[in-house]
C-alpha cells in the first residue's frame, strides 16, 4: 500500500470522521485563543513599558530643564534648592520582550519587567510596590501556547493514537485487517504517523498563522529564527510522546488498558513529577525569606539613621576628594537620604546574595531534574525562547541593582558634598540597557535534554520495532 | 436488598487493581502535599511572627525623632497565614505578606512567595486541594465508566434486571458506592488537614476551625457528586465502556485542565488589573485632583474635624484660628483625611475588578464543578483574594491610627519649634498591630454563589444520570 492508500483508508476510518474534525476544530480554537491571550499579554507589557519611559522621561526632562536654567543663570523661575540633585535622577528601566514573547507567558505575570531607577529608593523598595495583578488569575495561570503544548498535545496525541490496534483487535477483526496482504508493522507505523501527523499539522500550522497574524514590535525576520528553534522542541516533545504510545499500543493490550496506561504516563510526568519535584526542591533547598529581608533592612535603616554623622565620617574618609567643594548646594536631608539608603542596601546584599544562591542553587537541581519528565524541559526551553523565564527575570533584577549600585558610587561623593550635578556630567551617565543572552546561549543549556528525548524517543522505537517482529494476532489475551 | 447490590459494587470497587493503586497515589500524594503544605505553613508563620516582633522592637528604639520622619518609615503589617493553608494554600502564594504602613499612602502586600518559587511548580497546583480537585474526577471516572456500559456490554445488566433487581436501586447502589469511594478519600485528608490546623501556631477557635472542615468536607462532597452523576450518565448513554472512557477523559481534561486557566485568562482581559506604574500614576493625579485649596471651606472644616479629634473636644473655626498649632502637623493630617477616600476608592476598584474576575470565573463554572470548588475550598481555607482584602483593610485601618498619632504629637507638641523631635518613649503610645483572623461567615458570604452552583452541579448531574438510567434500562 502507499502512502496514499492509506491516508485514504485512515481518513474513512478515522481521522476524516466528524468526531475527530471537531476534536481537531477544538484543538485549533483553543490553540488560536492561547496564541492571543500570550498577545494579550504581551501587549499589557509593552503598553506599561511605553508608560513607565514616557513617565520618567517627563520627570527628567523637568529636571533637566531646571537644571538648564540653573546654569544659564538669569532667569531662576523653577530653580530649586533641589535643582541638579543627583538624589533626583530617575532612571527608566525594563526588561525588553523578546521577539516570541506572545508565545509563552511564563513567569512574566509574577516577576518584575519595568523599574524606576533612584539613589531615593532602597534595593529592597525597587520592586516591591507593583504587586495588584489578581492573585486568583495569577495562581490559575495564563493559558497560553506553551501551556497548550504541554499540556494538550500530549492529551490529544493519547485520544487519537491510543487504539492504533486495538480498536482491531477489540473488534477480533486485527487478524481480518492483516490478511489483507499488510504487514502489522506497516499498518502500526502508518497509522500513528498518520494519526499524529494531523494533529501536529493543526498545531504547526496554527503557531504558524499566529506567528505571521500578531504584529511585533519585532521585524518577522527577527521572530523566524527563534519560531524555528520552538518548532524544533515542539516536534521532539512530540515525537517523545508518539514514542511513549507507540510503545504502550505495541503491548496490544485492549484499548481500555492502553488510555489508562497513557493517561497515568501523562499524569505522572505533566502534573505529579513537575508539582511535586518543585515543592521537594523548594523543601531542600529553601529560599530565604523575604520577611527577614525587610527585618533587617528596617533594623539598619534604624541604626543608619542614629548612626548618620558616623557613617558620613567614614564615607568621608572614604572619598577624600569631595573635601574640595566644601560648600554644600543641596539640602542637607537628601545626604542623609543617600547615606541610610546607601548603608541599608550595603547591609541586605549579603541576605540578596543568598537568594541569588538558593535560586542558582535550585536551579542547578532543576537541571538535572528535568531529565525526570519532558514537560519541565519543554517548559523551560519555552520559557528561555520567549524570554519569560524565571532566570531572564532574575538577570533584569541583578542588572538593575547593579547599574544602581554603580550610579551610587558615580555620584555618591557628590551627594554627601552637597553638590548637584552637571548638565555635562548628567548627559555622560549612560542610562539602563539590559545585556540578554543571546538565543544560541539559551539553546545551549537545553541541547542536552532535547538530545536525552530524542534518545528516549529513539529507544522506544526500537523496542516497538522489537514487538512488532514478535506480534502475534491469534490467542494473544490481557 | 439494596444492601447486597451495595457490597457487591463495594466488592467489585474493591478488587478494581485500578482503582485501588489510584486511591493509594492520591492519598500518598495527598501526605506529601499535606506535609509541604504544613511545612511551608510553619515557615511563614514563623517568619511572620519573628518579623513582627522585630519590627516593633526597631519602632520602640527609634530613639528621639520627628514624628513625621516616623510615620514615613511606618510599621510593617505582617500577614499572617491561615492554618488550613496547609490544605488549601489558594492565592495566598500568589498575594504579598506584609504591608507596609507609612504616611501618605496606602501599598499593595508585597513579596509574594511564589516569585521566589520555581517556574515548574506553575505547571500544576500541588496541594492537597489541588491534588484532590485534579484526581477526584479521575478517580470517579475510572470507577464509574463501565458501571452502566461495562455492564450492558458483558450482558449482566440485563441478567441483574431479570433477578428482580430494580433500576432505582441498582443506580442507587452504583451511585452510593463510587461516591463514597470519593468522599471517602476527601474526607481523610481534609480531616487530617483540619487536626494539623487545631494544633498551628496561630489556631483559630475549635468551632471555626470544625466549620470551616466541615464545610470543605461538603463542597469536596457536592463536587464528587457532581462527579458520580456525570460518570454515570455517560455510562448509561453509551454503548460501550471504551466510548464512555474517552468522554469522561475528554470531559475532565477541559473541565479540570483546561477551563479554569482559560476562564482566568478570560477574566483578566475582561477585568485588566492596571499594572503597578499605571496604579501609582492615576493614584497620584487621582490624590492631586482632590486635594482642596487651603482657603476652601472644605479644607477649613477639615482642619477643624482633625484638630476636634486630636483635643478630644468640637473646636469652632473661631478659636481654630486662634490656636498655637504646628502648622506641618496640622496640614499633614489635614491631607491624610482628604487622602483616605480617595486611597480607599482606589483600593475597593481593584478589590471590585478582583470581585469582577471571580464573576466571570463564575461564568465558566457552569461548564467547570472544579472552578467552582477551587472559589468554595479556597474561601474556607481562608486563602481566597476575600480574606486577603479584609487584612488588607484591617492594616489600613491600622496605618491610619499610626499616622494620625504621629501627626497630632507634631500638631499638638511641635507648636512654635522649627524642628520638632518626639522623645524616645513616644513611640510606645502607637498601637501594636494585632491581626484576627476574620470568622467564618465572611467565607460563607464570598463563596455562596460557589456553593449553590456547586449544589446546581451536583443536583442536576445527578438527576440527569437518573432520568437517563431509568429511561435507557426500562427500554
Amino acid at each position: 500500500m502507499t502512502l496514499r492508500d492509506w491516508f485514504t483508508v485512515e481518513w474513512k476510518l478515522s481521522i476524516g470522521r466528524p468526531a475527530s474534525w471537531v476534536l481537531f476544530a477544538l484543538f485549533a480554537a483553543l490553540l488560536i485563543y492561547a496564541a492571543s491571550n500570550g498577545k494579550s499579554r504581551l501587549d499589557n507589557r509593552l503598553d506599561a513599558i511605553g508608560r513607565h519611559q514616557t513617565e520618567v522621561s517627563q520627570t527628567m526632562s523637568t529636571w533637566q530643564t531646571s537644571l538648564e536654567q540653573k546654569e544659564a543663570g538669569g532667569d531662576q523661575t523653577g530653580v530649586t534648592p533641589r535643582t541638579g540633585a543627583a538624589m533626583d535622577v530617575r532612571f527608566s528601566s525594563y526588561l525588553p520582550q523578546a521577539p516570541l514573547a506572545d508565545f509563552a507567558i511564563g513567569q512574566s505575570d509574577i516577576l518584575p519587567y519595568l523599574s524606576t531607577i533612584s539613589l531615593a529608593t532602597p534595593d529592597i523598595r525597587i520592586f516591591s510596590r507593583y504587586e495588584f495583578e489578581d492573585p486568583v488569575s495569577l495562581m490559575l495561570g495564563g493559558f497560553d501556547l506553551s501551556t497548550a503544548i504541554i499540556v494538550l498535545l500530549p492529551l490529544l496525541l493519547i485520544v487519537v493514537c491510543f487504539d492504533l490496534i486495538s480498536a482491531d483487535r477489540d473488534a477480533n477483526r486485527l487478524g481480518l485487517t492483516l490478511s489483507q496482504g499488510v504487514s502489522i508493522s506497516s499498518l502500526f507505523w502508518n497509522r500513528l504517523l498518520l494519526r499524529s501527523g494531523m494533529v501536529l499539522l493543526v498545531l504547526l500550522l496554527v503557531s504558524a498563522l499566529m506567528l505571521l497574524v500578531q504584529s511585533s514590535v519585532h521585524s518577522p525576520g527577527e521572530r523566524v529564527l527563534p519560531f524555528l528553534v520552538w518548532t524544533l522542541g515542539t516536534v521532539i516533545y512530540a515525537a517523545f510522546w508518539i514514542a511513549v504510545i507507540a510503545l504502550v499500543a505495541a503491548y496490544n493490550r485492549r484499548s481500555e488498558f492502553n488510555i489508562m496506561a497513557l493517561l497515568s504516563i501523562w499524569l505522572a510526568f505533566v502534573f505529579i513529577v513537575p508539582s511535586a519535584t518543585s515543592a521537594i526542591l523548594e523543601t531542600v533547598y529553601p529560599t530565604p525569606t523575604r520577611l527577614s529581608y525587610l527585618a533587617e533592612a528596617r533594623e539598619t535603616e534604624n541604626d543608619a539613621r542614629l548612626q548618620e554623622a558616623d557613617i558620613a565620617n567614614q564615607f568621608i574618609l572614604d572619598h577624600p576628594e569631595m573635601l574640595v567643594n566644601e560648600v554644600a548646594e543641596i539640602p542637607a536631608f537628601l545626604r542623609s537620604n543617600f547615606l541610610v539608603n546607601r548603608t541599608i542596601d550595603e547591609a541586605t546584599r549579603p541576605i540578596l546574595d543568598e537568594f541569588d544562591a538558593a535560586a542558582r542553587q535550585r536551579e542547578a537541581s532543576v537541571g538535572i531534574i528535568r531529565y525526570l519528565s519532558p514537560a519541565i524541559i519543554a517548559q523551560g526551553l519555552f520559557n528561555d525562547i520567549a524570554g519569560n523565564s524565571a532566570g531572564r527575570h532574575q538577570r533584569y533584577v541583578e542588572q538593575v541593582r547593579e547599574f544602581k549600585a554603580n550610579y551610587s558610587a558615580l555620584v555618591g561623593p557628590g551627594v554627601v558634598a552637597g553638590q548637584p550635578l552637571t548638565l555635562v556630567e548628567f548627559q555622560s551617565i549612560e542610562g539602563f540597557s539590559f545585556r540578554d543572552e543571546s538565543l544560541s546561549e539559551a539553546l545551549g543549556r537545553h541541547l542536552l535534554p532535547l538530545l536525552f528525548l530524542l534518545l528516549l524517543t529513539t529507544v522506544a522505537v526500537v523496542i516497538v520495532n522489537k514487538r512488532l517482529r514478535t506480534f502475534h494476532v491469534v490467542g494473544k489475551q490481557d | 436488598m439494596i444492601s447486597y447490590i451495595i457490597r457487591k459494587e463495594a466488592m467489585e470497587v474493591s478488587r478494581d487493581g485500578r482503582t485501588r493503586i489510584l486511591a493509594i497515589v492520591m492519598l500518598l500524594l495527598g501526605l506529601v502535599g499535606l506535609l509541604a503544605g504544613w511545612a511551608n505553613y510553619a515557615d511563614q508563620q514563623r517568619n511572620a511572627q519573628f518579623a513582627q516582633a522585630d519590627d516593633q522592637t526597631v519602632f520602640l528604639d527609634q530613639g528621639e525623632r520627628n514624628p513625621h520622619s516616623a510615620a514615613h518609615f511606618g510599621r510593617m503589617a505582617y500577614k499572617p497565614a491561615s492554618p488550613l493553608a496547609a490544605f488549601d494554600p489558594g492565592a495566598a502564594p500568589f498575594m504579598g505578606q506584609v504591608i507596609w504602613l507609612e504616611a501618605h499612602q496606602r501599598n499593595p502586600a508585597m513579596f509574594r512567595p511564589a516569585a521566589d518559587s520555581l517556574e515548574l511548580g506553575r505547571l500544576s497546583n500541588f496541594s492537597v486541594a489541588g491534588i484532590l480537585t485534579v484526581l477526584l474526577p479521575l478517580l470517579v471516572f475510572l470507577l464509574g465508566y463501565s458501571a452502566l456500559a461495562g455492564e450492558r456490554e458483558r450482558g449482566t445488566l440485563r441478567q441483574t434486571l431479570a433477578a428482580g433487581t430494580s433500576t432505582g436501586k441498582l443506580f442507587a447502589a452504583k451511585y452510593i458506592v463510587i461516591a463514597s469511594t470519593g468522599i471517602v478519600l476527601a474526607a481523610v485528608t481534609i480531616i487530617a488537614s483540619a487536626v494539623m490546623a487545631l494544633f498551628s501556631p496561630v489556631a483559630l477557635s475549635a468551632t471555626d476551625t470544625l466549620v470551616r472542615a466541615l464545610g470543605l468536607t461538603a463542597f469536596y462532597a457536592l463536587y464528587v457528586l457532581a462527579l458520580t452523576g456525570f460518570a454515570l450518565l455517560v455510562s448509561a448513554l453509551c454503548r460501550q465502556s471504551r466510548t464512555a472512557l474517552l468522554v469522561l477523559l475528554g470531559i475532565w481534561a477541559l473541565a479540570v485542565m483546561v477551563l479554569p486557566r482559560v476562564g482566568a485568562s478570560v477574566a483578566a482581559q475582561t477585568f485588566p488589573i492596571p499594572d503597578g506604574a499605571q496604579v501609582w500614576s492615576e493614584l497620584r493625579a487621582d490624590i492631586a485632583s482632590n486635594r482642596v485649596a487651603p482657603d476652601s471651606a472644605e479644607y477649613k472644616a477639615a482642619e477643624q474635624f482633625v484638630v476636634s479629634r486630636a483635643l478630644g473636644r468640637d473646636v469652632s473655626l473661631a478659636e481654630l484660628a486662634t490656636m498655637d498649632l504646628n502648622a506641618s502637623g496640622l496640614r499633614l493630617e489635614v491631607t491624610e483625611v482628604l487622602d483616605y477616600a480617595v486611597l480607599n476608592n482606589f483600593y475597593a476598584d481593584i478589590y471590585d475588578r478582583y470581585a469582577g474576575q471571580r464573576d466571570v470565573r463564575r461564568w465558566f463554572a457552569l461548564l467547570s464543578p472544579a472552578i467552582a470548588l477551587q472559589h468554595a475550598s479556597s474561601a474556607f481555607a481562608g486563602t481566597d483574594f476575600v480574606a486577603h482584602q479584609h487584612f488588607s483593610d484591617v492594616a489600613e485601618v491600622q496605618r491610619n491610627n499610626i499616622v494620625r498619632v504621629m501627626n497630632e504629637d507634631l500638631l499638638l507638641n511641635g507648636a512654635g519649634a522649627t524642628t520638632y523631635l518626639a522623645g524616645e518613649n513616644f513611640w510606645e503610645e502607637v498601637p501594636e498591630f494585632t491581626y484576627q483572623f476574620p470568622p467564618v461567615s465572611l467565607a460563607w458570604r464570598s463563596a455562596a454563589f460557589d456553593i449553590l452552583l456547586l449544589l446546581l452541579w451536583g443536583a442536576i448531574a445527578t438527576a440527569l444520570a437518573w432520568t437517563v438510567t431509568r429511561n435507557r434500562l426500562t427500554v
